[in-house]
């Protein structure tokens, strides 16, 4: 029973990375592209035009037929960021993925570029948007500051109010 | 000096717009908190609390003298010191609730129940809104000594809130006169100041405003029963 439910725990945690399991379908990413490696091979690579800052990004690879070369995709945004996903000789219908981690940007970055070479030529520019997400906090802290002009701000417009009933009532008493 | 009250009140709000500045903008988010961007509530939340004491010791004061030699001076500075006291604690609580659900997390309401702290600290305050409340009725002097009595019970509310938190059971930090307040950063410090004196000024310059006001609404009811 023990090595049972060791060898059931261990087969659960190599699910997630079996290659099978990538998502490579449309609804899984919200941007596509198609990389002509050779005239009947197509690597279609699925990634998300947003990268929140923060949170792991992936890009995941399809390579439709199979290959008789080895393959090297690189992908680059440049200044030694980048990760190559290989693809030995005699894949087919091939399936894999690669991630840049959540800190690889500090700040936000519009039309970001992330170049895909293959053996080493530069083929295709994905541009993707890098976006930082505001702070959970932040919302406290607004609410927390709105406290102080709120309750100072209502104060001045009770004693202003009674200023004013009490000044009209002079003004009528005088008259 | 003929505006010196309008100078204070400019001089506080400037004061605490400087502090919001040096809060948000100048010092980063802070380290060790694990909401840094809310933690600069620290710099309004600390010195409203402050100001609240004070405004409550002063309808403490207040009320003793109007017990001690019936002086209506002292009955009104008891009276605009409860309503000034309900609106600085009202920034204290409130800004203290955002910055407790975001640093502490949790249900708020159990959080005021089971922390000495938040729970002696809304009582007090919930104590003078019965005082003021209680005021809104015609100033007889039956009136006046039963809301300096309880004016008074703020005696027993306002120590019992100030050190809840270091002799019962809390999680709200403790910094004043202890060995924490030496041991804060310097930028910390300054923007504490800062804000302290600027709340201070503010108090003094609504203070003055609205006991100018009592003064004038006593000046005209006591005529206007002369009259009558």
């Amino acid at each position: 029973m023990k090595y049972l439910l060791a060898f059931s725990s261990i087969i659960m945690l190599l699910l997630p990375v079996s290659a099978d399991s990538y998502c490579h379908q449309d609804e899984c990413f919200t941007d596509k592209a198609e990389l002509f490696v050779s005239n009947d091979q197509i690597v279609h690579i699925y990634y998300n035009s947003l990268f929140e800052i923060g949170e792991n990004w992936f890009i995941v690879i399809w390579l439709e037929n199979g290959t008789n070369n080895d393959i090297d995709l690189q992908f680059d945004f440049g200044g030694d960021i980048s990760k190559t996903i290989e693809i030995k000789n005699g894949s087919s219908n091939y399936t894999d993925s690669l991630s840049f981690s959540g800190s690889t940007f500090s700040s936000e970055k519009f039309d970001t570029e992330l170049n895909v070479s293959f053996n080493g030529n530069k083929s295709m520019i994905l541009e993707i948007d890098v976006n930082k997400k505001p702070a959970e906090d932040m919302f406290y802290l607004w609410g927390g500051m709105s406290v102080f002009w709120f309750a100072i701000g209502t104060y001045v417009l009770y004693i202003s109010n009674k200023l004013r009933v009490l000044s009209k009532r002079i003004e009528e008493k005088n008259e | 000096m003929k505006y010196f009250r309008e100078l204070v009140g400019s001089l506080g709000f400037l004061l605490i717009l400087c502090t919001i500045y040096f809060g948000l903008i100048h010092v980063g988010p802070a380290k060790f908190f694990t909401a840094p961007n809310a933690q600069k509530l620290f710099y309004l939340h600390v010195p409203s609390g402050l100001i609240t004491y004070l405004a409550f010791m002063m309808v403490v004061g207040g009320s003793s003298f109007y017990l001690y030699n019936k002086s209506n001076y002292a009955d009104s500075i008891a009276k605009c010191s409860a309503e000034l006291g309900l609106v600085f604690g009202f920034m204290s609580l409130a800004s203290g609730t955002f910055w407790m659900k975001a640093e502490w997390g949790g249900d708020v309401v159990s959080r005021f129940l089971t922390d000495m702290r938040l729970a002696t600290t809304l009582a007090m305050w919930l104590l003078y809104v019965a005082y003021v409340v209680y005021r809104r009725q015609p100033e007889t002097s039956n009136v006046k000594k039963n809301a300096a009595i309880l004016g008074l019970s703020g005696m027993l509310m306002i120590p019992l809130s100030y050190f809840s938190s270091r002799f019962l059971r809390s999680h709200h930090p403790v910094i004043v006169g202890t060995e924490d307040q030496g041991s804060l950063a310097p930028s910390l410090r300054l923007g504490l100041y800062m804000g302290l004196l600027g709340f201070l000024l503010l108090y003094y310059f609504l203070f003055n405003l609205r006991f100018r006001l009592e003064r004038l609404e006593k000046n005209y009811f006591q005529k206007r029963m002369e009259n009558t």
